[in-house]
């Protein structure tokens, strides 16, 4: 049996046991020990590894909220405001003018010349106008970039897209075309903006080629890629409708259950509206699931998506909801004709398609934005805990972000886990204080602190490809509270390194009961790393999200990033 | 391609160059000025007709060389029937309400007695639909799992793989059904799903909103879902109140009197028969059948309806008047018609409630034009006679 030591310059753990070592001892793909080199060197046939002795090995991060669709955005062309690395490793840089977006794309359409047929359409995505102070991307930009390729830009907030003339041409967008949702000029010809889904659809091949790409196993290796080169060793899939299904199995399993793949992905089933018979069956199969999981691939847990989103005013807020009401209808487009967000789900029905995966023994995850969703979700595991008491369900409200200290106390003591959308205050805080929320709302969203104090089993997340994946920057941001403006946005609401690092590691392997197999380096556990090139320990707290990954290390094997 | 030709002048185009982009050398001049204007081609099907175009140069700076222009194949289609067979549209009505307000009955009621309409009913879940098992064809006739097909026509789609995703596979059998009816979930916008009838293929036909008259105000008012409510019933063109007959009057009259204030839709008590939820069977990619009056037996006899034949083309600003001078109680409206500024197309017309639309769908084809009204019991006669005098 091989035994590998590997020194390093120093070890953060996480293990209450022992928070700090010299080496670590791996075997079988596990941890054998921690310790100090010499400590280590007398286990029988162990050998030394000095290739990582220069870095600092932490416990690979845990994602607790991500979406496999992730990879799949990297196969379209990436726009966003901020600088976001891809899969490869390679950084792209943000967008930050209109003037960027259209190089970006003609340095694409350049590289398609060789590679793609003339109508293969150019897609991308992450653009978020809400940086380019009312400058507004419409065809005739695009037009400038080709008049022959169908080009689809998709926003970030998924809602909207632009596309070109040359695409609304052989997709048959037209002046006759009379929807809501299809802007036009003062001649009455479309502008290119495809607002919501049923617009959006018109763009076609090209519509479905976006979404159609994220489903293949390009997109998860990617996924996987991205894993590699951001410390990242467990990912999620949250939420999955088909994760019951053979044949979605096997589709994961080809990808993730093969060597080369360097994380393991705990795929979250999500339920669908039905009748209590057929949310029963689901159940039932999502519970069968369970027994298909591998030591990488995870099934058998549960996500249901409760509200919109904050940005997107779709969110359910308590009073007194959003502060710029008139948001509904300018600054973004989800035309829900409400004041106060949408319900995805009848609230009252919540306890009724949670009843069966509840009292089948399975882990509960629900999307709640807004502190209304919050409510709901609380009300309803409070009925469920009553018919079904079961202790240790670890059922997690995701994303928690206006969450109120009351209600914090509530999780507390249902047994309930937050995980906190840190990478918000970053991503969007500036846009909280001045648009959706105020201020003082903002300075209170995503409350770390607050979640930590009360006993609240705490991980943070970043919804990548909503944010980018990584747990620095998600650690980076709970600790630090910085907006892109210079702002410190709820200063109270900081917490320390270590804990923003143990929330990304452990904590997150709590919420997703993985946490007697991976988020320490602890004897027995998966030998699973972040290896970096800095001590996050050591560094400014402000430069946490600089430090520099090597790789990962993944069941005992050495992934190096890019 | 073709070139050499000025804004002002006319172009004669063959049918090739319909085929793809056409580009022009304009003169400067004539584009300096705005980034769209109007040209009139002509083709060679030896009509004129006006195409918008874009300046691809505007706003950057003087330009002393001609510049070329591309007209959008696009442009020339709409604005000329060129001859391909027009898409078939299929009428796409949303039904929506909370939950246990009775979609589902409705749906039921319509795939029971479809009045000969072959509908297609697409839901969240078949478990939904009490489909009764005569009417179940061998499930080897369905094309996919997600789709029953009964005997009496109908099918019915679950969209479980995704909204966008089911609409492809209905306008995949566009051929065997005359309409789309889609149900919202209980929490849904109706008025939101309704866009979808905007997309090729579909042609928007209402938004009926079921109201559960014993839990309708305290829904309206409830701290979770009142907007939610309230919203559907805002933007509903038929409402639907159910359980009537287990109601008191003096309820409905109130309820009723509540919904003249929250929403401009027509309000009626159920049950409603088919031909009157829907309008006329009127199949706009056939022939045109608003003259068989058959439908008319399906109506409750103390309905109003009209019917008017229109001998010459009728102008397009009469439509908007029309539309705009609705009387209240008219529940559904359609028509076939030649407009003066395009006789050689097709132009339906529906109404649906206080919801009007317009949409040329294919060529002229020499059939009588009409227009058919169904009002609710006690709309005057004479002022619905007036209202579709007013198309002309």
């Amino acid at each position: 049996m091989t035994t590998t030591i590997y020194p390093a310059a120093s070890v953060h753990t996480f293990d209450p046991s022992r928070h700090t070592a010299d080496a670590v001892a791996v075997r079988d793909g596990r941890f054998l020990a921690v310790g100090s080199v010499d400590d280590l060197l007398r286990i029988d046939g162990a050998t030394l590894d000095g290739s990582l002795e220069r870095f600092t090995l932490i416990p690979g991060f845990v994602e607790a909220h991500c979406h496999a669709m992730t990879g799949g955005m990297w196969l379209h062309t990436y726009c966003g405001y901020f600088d976001r690395q891809g899969p490869d490793g390679h950084v792209w840089s943000g967008c930050q003018s209109l003037d960027d977006v259209i190089e970006r794309l003609h340095e694409a359409d350049a590289r398609m010349a060789t590679s793609a047929a003339p109508d293969e359409p150019l897609l991308a995505w992450g653009l978020d106008p809400i940086y380019f102070r009312g400058e507004r991307l419409v065809a005739k930009h695009l037009d400038l970039v080709s008049a022959t390729r169908p080009i689809l830009v998709m926003h970030a907030s998924i809602h909207l897209a632009t596309v070109n003339n040359a695409l609304m041409e052989i997709e048959g967008i037209t002046p006759d075309t009379d929807m809501e949702g299809v802007p036009k000029d003062g001649s009455g010809w479309p502008i290119g903006e495809l607002q919501e889904p049923a617009a959006m659809s018109l763009a076609g091949t090209a519509f479905r080629k976006f979404w159609g790409r994220t489903k293949s196993d390009e997109s998860l290796r990617n996924f996987g890629a991205r894993a590699r080169t951001t410390g990242t060793t467990t990912l999620t899939d949250l939420g999955n409708p088909d994760s019951a299904s053979e044949s979605e199995i096997d589709r994961f399993r080809a990808v993730v259950d093969t060597e080369d793949f360097p994380a393991r992905l705990s795929v979250f089933h999500m339920p669908v509206p039905g009748t209590p018979e057929a949310i029963r069956e689901a159940a039932a199969a999502v519970r069968a699931s369970k027994e298909l999981s591998s030591s990488k691939l995870r099934l058998g847990h549960v996500k249901l998506v409760m509200d919109g989103s904050i940005q997107g005013y779709t969110a359910r807020l308590r009073w007194p909801g959003y502060l710029d009401r008139a948001g509904n209808s300018s600054g973004n487009s989800s035309g829900n004709g409400t004041s106060n967000g949408i319900w995805v789900v009848p609230p009252e029905q919540v306890t009724d398609i949670l009843r069966p995966y509840h009292a089948a023994g399975l882990l509960i995850h629900v999307h709640c934005n807004g502190d209304e969703a919050v409510d709901v979700y609380l009300e309803a595991v409070e009925s469920l805990l009553a018919e079904t008491p079961r202790a240790d369900h670890r059922h997690t409200v995701q994303h928690c972000q206006l969450t109120s200290p009351a209600q914090y106390r509530r999780i507390a003591a249902l047994g309930m886990c937050a995980n906190v959308f840190s990478n918000h205050t970053w991503y969007w805080g500036d846009q909280h204080a001045s648009s959706t929320v105020g201020p003082d709302r903002a300075a209170r969203m995503n409350s770390a602190r607050t979640a930590l104090d009360l006993g609240v089993p705490l991980s943070m997340h970043s919804d990548a490809p909503v944010t980018p994946l990584g747990g620095l920057h998600v650690a980076w941001s709970a600790v630090n509270r910085l907006t892109p403006s210079g702002i410190v946005l709820g200063p109270d609401e900081r917490i320390s390194v270590p804990e923003a690092l143990h929330a990304v590691t452990m904590g997150a392997a709590h919420q997703l009961k993985m946490d007697d197999e991976v988020g320490s380096i602890s004897p027995r556990k998966f030998a699973d790393l972040a290896i970096l090139e800095a001590d996050p320990f050591a560094v400014d707290p402000m430069e946490l999200r600089d430090v520099p990954v090597w790789g990962t290390m993944l069941g005992g094997r050495i992934f190096e990033a890019g | 391609m073709a070139g050499g030709n000025s804004p002002g002048g006319s172009l004669d185009l063959a049918a090739d160059h319909l085929r793809g982009p056409i580009q022009f050398t304009v003169d400067l001049d004539h584009l300096l000025s705005s980034d769209t204007r109007t040209l009139r081609l002509r083709t060679s099907y030896g009509k004129a007709f006006p195409v918008p175009y874009r300046n691809p140069r505007r706003g950057s700076g003087c330009h002393l060389s001609p510049i070329r222009l591309v007209v959008r194949k696009t442009a020339l289609m709409h604005a000329h029937d060129s001859g391909n067979p027009p898409l078939p549209r299929l009428p796409l009505t949303v039904v929506g309400g909370y939950l246990g307000a009775g979609k589902t009955t409705l749906l039921n009621a319509l795939l029971a007695d479809p009045q000969g309409q072959r509908i297609a009913v697409l839901v969240n879940d078949f478990g939904e639909v009490d489909i009764d098992g005569r009417l179940l064809q061998a499930s080897a006739d369905a094309p996919t799992r997600d789709v029953l097909t009964l005997a009496n026509g109908c099918i019915c789609c679950s969209m479980v793989d995704g909204f966008a995703e089911t609409l492809e596979t209905v306008r995949g059998f566009a051929d065997r059904i005359d309409r789309v009816i889609v149900e919202v979930s209980g929490v849904g916008d109706p008025r939101q799903v309704a866009r979808w009838g905007r997309i090729p293929g579909f042609t928007p036909d209402g938004v009926i909103v079921l109201v559960d008259p014993l839990s309708i105000r305290d829904r309206a008012s409830d701290r979770y879902v009142g907007e939610t409510v309230l919203g559907q019933v805002a933007g509903a063109d038929l409402i639907v109140i159910s359980r009537t007959d287990i109601v008191a009057e003096a309820l409905l009259l109130e309820i009723e009197a509540w919904l003249a204030t929250a929403t401009g839709a027509t309000a009626m008590r159920s049950p409603v028969p088919t031909g009157l939820l829907l309008g006329p069977p009127l199949r706009i990619a056939g022939a045109a059948t608003v003259n068989d009056n058959s439908h008319f037996t399906s109506t409750p006899p103390d309905h109003v309806s009209i019917t008017r034949s229109l001998d010459a083309p009728i102008s397009r600003a009469s439509i908007d008047t029309w539309l705009a001078a609705r009387p209240r109680g008219v529940v559904r409206a359609k028509g076939l018609v030649q407009v003066e500024d395009r006789p050689e197309a097709r132009t339906v017309l529906q109404v649906c409630g206080p919801s009007g639309t317009v949409a040329v769908d294919g060529p002229w084809d020499d059939g009588d034009a009409v227009v058919v009204a169904i009002a609710l019991p006690g709309t005057p006669r004479a002022g619905l006679v007036k209202w579709l005098g007013l198309l002309h």
